[in-house]
């Protein structure tokens, strides 16, 4: 049974015979690029299967995703990047570049192995480091940043200084929609005490207060029984209290 | 980026009782911090590595393909891995690293 390198070796060799070479050469280029920092995301791959749609696959992309999956960094691939150089011009660099930047940021993020690995392209096309700087601003609209130092601790510090406030602003985020549901649920609540419907306006909110308190006011009530009274103070305070509640939405 | 396991000595998946022989043994002080910081960190260490790993086989590739002299090689030449032909330089200590004493260790400094 071949092992991953053997599938890989063999992909560099269909690259190399096949009749689409140039085109297959370029798209095996961005899915490594696509491959390199993990598992291939479907933007990713879809953003290699746009590019050259006029020229059929001599390859399929299944068969060099799968492959590249397999063995990221194969031993022979710089036999493919050789390649890729001889056939260089002007207009298919900026091209090119383009491509990888398009790929690499399809999946919403540029991460150091991508960094590392544009710099490589960018060089293998031996284009000038202003020119990624460039096509980098002109498809993302970003600068360009270089691999940072993952020897320094400085970066780790800063990374995690970042994820830390991502996941306070997070928390912030739940916590405020807890007690916006917990807000709601009471307003409801307070509604269903004074009997009016949730869309009800702010004038029969107050309307329907005032009725119910003189209707559950103590005074109002016959005076010689005491379960009555009772009962009759404890509506009239639920009514008191549903409408405070209101007063602090402004609903009333 | 500096290659942390090179300046150690070390190869690439050095155990840590290694990485604190190596660790220890060094004189620059600079790449001890950094190695200490991030090298026994395993968080750490695997978010180096997976950069390391890719990073260390560009720069081969990078040798094989006659590319040491390429504009990003160029302006990133203080990285040991795009520009392995470069003797790498002493790791120094970022600046103001030493200006958190309080007034009365400074001006018992200066005394």
């Amino acid at each position: 049974m071949p092992g991953p390198s053997d599938a890989t070796v063999g992909l560099v060799q269909r690259l190399q015979d096949s009749p689409q070479r140039v085109a297959d050469s370029i798209r095996a280029s961005a899915l490594w690029l696509a491959v390199l920092d993990g598992p291939l995301d479907a933007r990713e791959f879809h953003e290699v299967g746009l590019a050259l749609t006029h020229d059929p696959e001599g390859v399929p992309l299944h068969d060099i995703a799968a492959a590249f999956a397999a063995e990221p960094m194969p031993k022979d691939l710089p036999k493919l990047f050789r390649f890729l150089r001889g056939q260089r011009s002007a207009q298919r660099t900026v091209w090119l570049i383009d491509l990888y930047i398009r790929v690499a940021a399809a999946d919403g993020r540029i991460s150091q192995i991508e960094r590392h690995a544009l710099i490589f392209l960018s060089d293998l096309l031996a284009a000038p480091a202003s020119l990624l700087q460039e096509r980098f601003d002109a498809v993302l609209g970003l600068d360009f940043e270089p691999p940072a130092d993952l020897g320094d601790p400085a970066f780790f510090d800063a990374a995690e200084a970042v994820a830390k406030a991502r996941a306070a602003r997070a928390a912030a985020r739940e916590a405020d929609a807890a007690r916006a549901q917990a807000a709601s649920a009471e307003r409801r609540e307070a509604l269903l005490v004074l009997g009016v419907k949730p869309d009800a306006t702010p004038i029969a909110i107050k309307a329907a207060w005032r009725r119910l308190s003189r209707q559950w006011h103590p005074d109002r009530q016959p005076q010689g029984d005491a379960a009555a009274l009772a009962a009759a103070a404890a509506r009239f305070d639920a009514v008191q209290k549903a409408w405070a509640r209101l007063q602090e939405d402004d609903d009333a | 980026m500096r290659d942390l396991y090179a300046r150690l000595g070390l190869g690439y998946g050095a155990e840590e009782p290694a990485l604190r022989r190596a660790i220890a043994a060094t004189p620059d002080a600079e790449l001890a911090r950094r190695a200490k910081a991030v090298l026994l960190q395993p968080e750490r260490r695997a978010a180096h590595d997976a950069v390391y790993v890719v990073a260390r086989g560009l720069r081969d590739w990078r040798v094989e393909l006659l590319m040491e002299d390429g504009a990003w090689a160029q302006a990133l030449a203080d990285s040991d891995l795009v520009r392995p032909d470069l003797p790498p330089e002493p790791l120094v200590s970022p600046k103001g690293a030493g200006a958190r004493r309080s007034w009365w260790r400074r001006w018992l400094g200066r005394a």
